[in-house]
């Protein structure tokens, strides 16, 4: 009873002051003549669900608007500056904030710091993050052989500090990119080492990339969020220095060009923005600042939404699920809150050893009917139910969801073991079991198996092993203690079975193949062993095509082959759910996790 | 009392050195290779290439023999030079420095609340024995050793959240910077963190005094016709709260591993904070780092404590 009085007169104390409640409504009327630098580029148009880049035709030059003007706001109401927003991060370990070291971009906070503090050379649309609009650069163009992108920058951008941001800073961040000084791990930017042959800074205002092979998938990489652009005074130091460390906050170190600079840096527990006075996009941004708050515990998270202390939650770190959705709507109201499903950029899968009995070599007929009898009976719908609460996206191996290349209507027509539907599955699974007993396999003898898992993705690995049990294969789960050890299994070889997960920076296959299978030497994971010509063949042509449709064409190839050889069970990819109060304005959430999280154009309702 | 100290401090160096060479030993004997580990991402999904993997180990010093990893290791702590982490790229030293006040905020407070509520129930608790109040104090008790810190803290954040629409403020504060948003921030940690210990004391208090009250010179006092309130503040508490006291400094260390689990869900940047941050990374050098603090905490609290009891009890220093 003691215990239960001294609780509430602690709870007395403790509501007795001020409640650091939502952020205080806007306050400062725009300007009638609201500005906007929305970049309209209608070659850059993708008319996809999922943002993929797309290079202009060869020797086009892709222009801005030189500079803001007072252009009207064509729809909606008028934004409003002022006011702040907080947001939770659930992140633990706090944040890594060079954006090419360590483990930089693994949580919002690091997230947020490249769409707010750093700028890029271009960048997709704020506005619908799928047409790409120019940053720092006021125009651009490629090359007739594809090659060399030039990038003009913008005359008079000033970072936080207030010194003049030239082609040299931008040219030094690719070059720590690409070269890695003092062996900077640079993990999110492969793609930049795999294509990026030369960077340079022919003058204050000219970017010159040079590509060592045209590249279609260039732009898509470029884009990312991951190619941050810094100011290069403190990151040339660190690296002369001779010895990697962090940007350092209290030193003052983290600093940039963007559209809110940081105010406070405390590890662990929040990390303040303020607007940046001196932005080089006249009118933006329109909030005062922001506040991310890591909060590593979800249930924490939750009641920080439904107490107002936070207005955003998501996507890293156990993004809200279904249910806390349903409890934040019930008490809040549905009106009062946006829960944006949101793909991860990366997928889920099961590679079959090829190189191995009983699922190789490809060409047998006893292993592709066992790899297809795999790929028939697995149901990526309930994989993607159990899995990700349902909000995942069914895909091939691959091509995950790219309408410009497969509706999914399509996906599930023309490949077999995709359709979920109960009559579909049904029949599939009776197919799968046909081949199983044609090659004398039932549930008194069953098909036995080495199946490696990270224990982190022990739940993926459960589902699949009781579907596998549909055509009796019998798993014997093999649970390695982290990632890395799954890894160094499958490029062992000592599996028939393991399961995978990639990420991956940017929105286009090339990036998908090139970090699954081609590269394996530069850390893909094709552990499976498999290799067809024909489908290399067909990879390597559409690399540096630029008519996407045409494009388009091969890839449906290279998918048919991919499917028909069964060497990886493409199971679904996976989902996070976005969550933010509806008085936020101007904002398109991220469509992929790894998107922008810009706030420059949010402002917010009264 | 001079010789038992130093007797105590001799005791000390050599458990601490076995301590850290079973920390060592034990990070050691964990599975998977840390520079693969690091590699691969806290996702397993980045990408590396076996250039990399052996630069990684050339980096961290995986590739010299163990002794010489751990004399490295052992000069480094002795000079409080932890060395940086390998996910966040500072120094260690920094982390914890900037971390341990935070918990040491928290685990005095929860001391503080711990000995506030435990002893003063415990003690009513045995003058009523037997009768309602004692009963339901001891309910109370039986509930806090049965819950698990974690779930009392998540109940708070629940009940705060469901019945108060209100949960502590967010962004830490020092008691030294802004003391009602820190005691906001901390006191519900700190009463889910003390509950379980709570239910102990108390429950040792209430036994030792029982104990006590049937001793032959509390009944003399008795008898002297000394008022009941002096018989059992002066008397019979003083004597009875030896023990206590004893199980009071185990239970610091309980204190400081309980952070752990508390301090993520009150969302409190602190040691705990740092050590399921660096074990959900495996970043092996902090986790080393935060197990001598656990360690030499631990210590350096029963040594206090032991200093205590033979200063209160004379006895223990002559014998």
């Amino acid at each position: 009873m003691g215990l239960v009085l001294a609780l509430g007169l602690l709870f007395v104390l403790a509501c007795g002051s001020s409640d650091d409640s939502a952020a205080p409504a806007a306050e400062k009327a725009a300007p009638t003549a609201t500005p906007t630098t929305q970049l309209a580029v209608p070659e850059l148009k993708v008319p996809t669900a999922t943002p993929t880049a797309v290079p202009p035709k060869a020797g086009v030059t892709v222009a801005a608007k030189p500079k803001p003007t007072n252009t009207p706001v064509p729809t909606g109401p008028k934004p409003v500056y002022g006011g702040t927003v907080a947001i939770a991060e659930g992140g633990v370990g706090g944040g890594h904030r060079d954006p090419v070291g360590g483990r930089a971009g693994y949580s919002w906070d690091n997230l947020g710091i490249n769409g707010n503090v750093w700028s890029q050379v271009i960048r997709f649309s704020l506005e619908d993050k799928q047409t790409v609009e120019n940053d720092l650069a006021e125009s651009w163009a490629m090359s007739d052989d594809g090659k060399t992108y030039t990038f003009k920058i913008r005359t008079g951008i000033k970072d936080h500090e207030g010194n003049a941001f030239t082609a040299h800073d931008a040219a030094y961040s690719l070059y720590r990119m690409v070269e890695r000084p003092n062996g900077i791990s640079s993990k999110r930017q492969g793609c930049m080492r795999a294509y990026v042959e030369g960077v340079k800074a022919n003058s204050d205002t000219e970017l010159v990339v040079t590509l060592a092979a045209p590249r279609t998938a260039f732009l898509a990489c470029f884009i990312s969020p991951w190619t941050a652009i810094l100011p290069d005074t403190y990151t040339k130091a660190i690296d002369d220095a001779g010895e990697y460390r962090d940007l350092d906050f209290s030193k003052g170190e983290i600093m940039g060009t963007g559209s809110f600079k940081v105010k406070d840096d405390q590890p662990d527990n929040l990390i303040e923005m303020e607007r940046n006075p001196n932005y080089f996009m006249d009118g933006y941004p329109y909030l005062d600042g922001y506040t991310v708050y890591a909060i590593p515990d979800a249930n924490t998270r939750v009641a920080a939404f439904l107490s107002g202390k936070v207005d955003y939650i998501g996507l890293f770190g156990n993004a809200p699920t279904p249910a806390d959705v349903d409890k934040i709507k019930k008490q809040l109201g549905d009106d009062k809150v946006v829960d944006p499903k949101v793909n991860a950029n990366g997928w889920r899968g099961f590679p079959l050893n090829v190189m191995k009995a009983p699922f190789g070599p490809v060409g047998d007929p006893k292993a592709d009917d066992l790899r297809n009898a795999i790929q028939w009976a697995a149901d990526r719908e309930e994989f993607n139910k159990l899995g990700f609460n349902g909000t995942g996206h069914l895909s091939l191996p691959y091509f995950i969801g790219w309408d410009w290349i497969y509706s999914k209507d399509q996906w599930l027509k023309e490949y077999k073991g995709f359709d979920s539907t109960p009559a579909v599955k049904k029949a599939a699974l009776a197919d799968a079991q046909a081949l199983m007993t044609k090659h004398g396999y039932s549930k008194d003898n069953p098909l036995k198996v080495q199946f490696v898992c990270a224990t982190g993705n022990r739940k993926d690995c459960e589902i699949f092993d009781q579907q596998l049990e549909r055509i009796w294969v019998e798993a014997d789960l093999q649970l390695a203690p982290d990632y890395g050890s799954a890894d160094q299994a499958g490029a062992s070889g000592d599996f028939q079975i393991i399961q995978i997960s990639k990420g991956l920076s940017f929105q286009d296959p090339d990036g998908y193949n090139v970090s699954t299978y081609l590269l394996k030497a530069d850390g893909g994971r094709n552990y499976s062993g498999w290799i067809n010509p024909e489908w290399k063949t067909l990879m390597d042509s559409q690399l540096t095509m630029n008519d996407q449709a045409e494009r388009a064409k091969v890839l449906r190839k290279m998918a048919r082959i991919f499917h028909d050889d069964a060497t990886m069970i493409g199971m679904a990819r996976p989902g996070v759910i976005g969550l933010y109060r509806a008085t936020w304005q101007d904002w398109t959430p991220p469509i992929v996790h790894t998107d922008s999280y810009s706030l420059e154009r949010v402002w917010l309702k009264k | 009392m001079r010789k038992y100290i130093l007797r105590r401090l001799f005791l000390f160096v050599p458990t601490l050195l076995g301590a850290s060479i079973f920390i060592f030993a034990l990070v050691r004997i964990m599975p998977g290779d840390v520079a693969v580990i690091i590699l691969a991402g806290p996702s397993g999904d980045a990408s590396y290439t076996e250039d990399d993997v052996i630069q990684m180990r050339e980096r961290l010093g995986l590739n010299d023999p163990l002794p010489v990893q751990y004399l490295d290791w052992a000069w480094g702590l002795i000079r409080m030079d932890l060395g940086n982490s390998y996910v966040l790229d500072r120094p260690i030293a920094e982390e914890i420095k900037r971390q341990f006040p935070v918990s040491l905020e928290l685990g005095f407070l929860t001391i503080l609340v711990t000995w506030a509520i435990a002893v003063p129930i415990g003690i009513i608790a045995a003058v009523k024995q037997d009768g309602i109040i004692d009963y339901v104090l001891r309910g109370v008790a039986i509930l806090g050793l049965a819950m698990p810190s974690f779930f009392v803290g998540l109940l708070v954040v629940l009940g705060l959240s469901n019945f108060f629409n209100w949960i502590p403020p967010l962004g830490f504060s020092h008691l030294w910077e802004d003391p009602l948003t820190s005691a906001q921030q901390l006191v519900f940690p700190a009463v889910a963190l003390g509950f379980s210990i709570n239910g102990t004391l108390l429950r040792m208090t209430r036994t030792q005094l029982l104990e006590t009250l049937r001793d032959d010179y509390v009944r003399t006092a008795r008898a002297k016709g000394l008022s009941e309130n002096i018989v059992i503040m002066r008397h019979a508490v003083r004597n009875a709260l030896l023990p206590v006291v004893t199980i009071a400094g185990a239970q610091m260390g309980l204190i400081f591993s309980g952070t752990i689990v508390i301090e993520n869900i009150f969302n409190i940047p602190g040691i705990g904070r740092g050590v399921l941050g660096a074990a959900f990374n495996r970043d092996l050098p902090m986790v080393q780092a935060y197990l001598s603090y656990f360690v030499l905490v631990s210590l350096t609290a029963n040594l206090l404590v032991d200093l205590t009891y033979a200063w209160l009890d004379p006895r223990i220093r002559f014998s």
